[in-house]
């Protein structure tokens, strides 16, 4: 019943869509997903590394993303993870040996996507061979070129973590949106994102909602 | 919005062409509002004023008819900032959600009062409703269509608007059983038109 070919595509072809996007950071979106058999009330010591790793950097549609704010991106998850009343291990002593709970890694990747489009614009003409109100020719047509990024945040239970393949991933954490031309404000969103993204996980501080 | 005017364009020119053809039909289009309800109101909140319904009624006696009903609602809404929890997480954005509705009916009304006069009625409609649902959050879409199975019982109100026209008020609860991934959907439609014989 849920597909019923023909009627379906009749509607999708009528259906009405009111309502536009006003604003770029409309189209910003956060989103976490976790272990839920993973007890997050035992994780008192975390590490992170001092660097984001940039991902996709092969992809043809990749676009630099510029490290100008690395420092303060990265030092956003860590407030808000000693804010969860976990205590950091500095990266190279837990490469050492020190005992740690969970490793944090944070990723990000920004690409160019286009779209094509074409467009039939309504007129009026009054002479032969379109009497009356319709659709002018030739269409319209052109493309829309936006940036879009993404930054992940990665937590891996740190007992696992060797071999590095099999590490077991306990809970993510990613920040989507268009990229605007003012990188202040990407900056902005991206650090409300990462507040965002910790304030939606409650389950972190080991509530009884994991 | 610019369909729903050139289908309600549409309507009048076939109710005018049935007022040609046969004199034992009422054929009627009308303006519809929609106030959406349970899940549907969970879905999209708010009163929308995009809609269309039209239909044929066939006179079966001075006080009876049996037709068929078509409509096309469209209920929209718009929450900032919304968190929706998932099994093992969440996700937080803008949310643009549509619900499209064309149901469509085989009905019965009843009418009281003389013709020719203003007659108040009742009605009861069955057959079903095509709903799609739409989110949209960040440059993702969710969608989905289903069928389902429906009732629309209908108050209102014909008035004589001179000639073969008359006005036609309405207001009519659909209720379509769950179907698919998507809950029961329920709402009322306000109704305002004309229709001739």
């Amino acid at each position: 019943m849920k597909k019923f070919g023909l009627t379906s595509m009749l509607v999708m072809l009528v259906a009405c869509y009111p309502g536009d996007v006003n604003s770029i950071t409309e189209l910003d979106v956060v989103m976490t997903r976790y272990a839920t058999d993973y007890n997050f009330g035992t994780v008192t010591r975390f590490t992170m590394p001092d660097t984001i790793i940039h991902i996709n950097t092969d992809d043809p549609s990749a676009i630099d993303i510029p490290r100008d704010n690395d420092d303060e991106t990265l030092a956003k998850v860590r407030q808000n993870l000693l804010a969860l009343g976990w205590a950091e291990v500095d990266w190279d002593d837990a490469a050492g040996g020190d005992p740690v709970d969970v490793a944090i890694l944070s990723l990000a990747t920004a690409t160019e996507n286009t779209q094509w489009w074409v467009s039939y614009p309504p007129g009026g003409c009054w002479y032969y061979p379109c009497w009356g109100w319709g659709w002018y020719w030739p269409p319209v047509y052109g493309s829309t070129s936006y940036d879009a990024g993404t930054y992940f945040m990665v937590m891996t239970d740190a007992t696992s973590l060797a071999p590095a393949d099999t590490a077991q991933g306990v809970w993510g954490g990613a920040v989507n949106g268009v990229l605007s031309s003012s990188g202040a404000s990407n900056y902005q969103r991206l650090l409300n994102g990462i507040d965002q993204a910790f304030t939606q996980s409650p389950y972190l501080r080991g509530s009884s909602s994991n | 919005m610019k369909n729903i005017v050139i289908v309600a364009a549409a309507v009048l020119l076939l109710g005018a062409t049935g007022e040609a053809r046969a004199q034992d039909w009422f054929w009627g289009g009308a303006y519809s509002m929609s106030l959406p309800m349970g899940d549907t109101k969970d879905f999209n909140e708010g009163y929308s004023f995009r809609g269309v319904t039209i239909e044929g009624r066939k006179v079966v006696s001075e006080a009876a008819t049996f037709g068929l009903s078509f409509g096309w609602h469209v209920m929209n809404d718009f929450k900032e900032n919304e968190t929706l929890e998932l099994e093992s997480g969440a996700l937080t954005g803008t949310f643009y959600t549509y619900t499209n509705s064309f149901p469509i009916f085989v009905n019965a009304h009843y009418y009281l009062g003389q013709p020719a006069s203003v007659r108040p009625f009742v009605g009861l409609g069955l057959g079903g409703m095509i709903v799609e649902r739409r989110a949209e959050v960040g440059l993702v879409a969710f969608q989905e269509t289903n069928w389902h199975w429906s009732a629309a019982p209908e108050i209102g109100v014909v008035f004589p608007l001179g000639w073969y026209v008359r006005g036609l008020i309405s207001a009519r609860y659909h209720y379509g059983l769950k179907a698919g991934g998507a809950p029961a959907q329920q709402y009322i439609t306000f109704n305002v038109g004309v229709a001739s014989n």
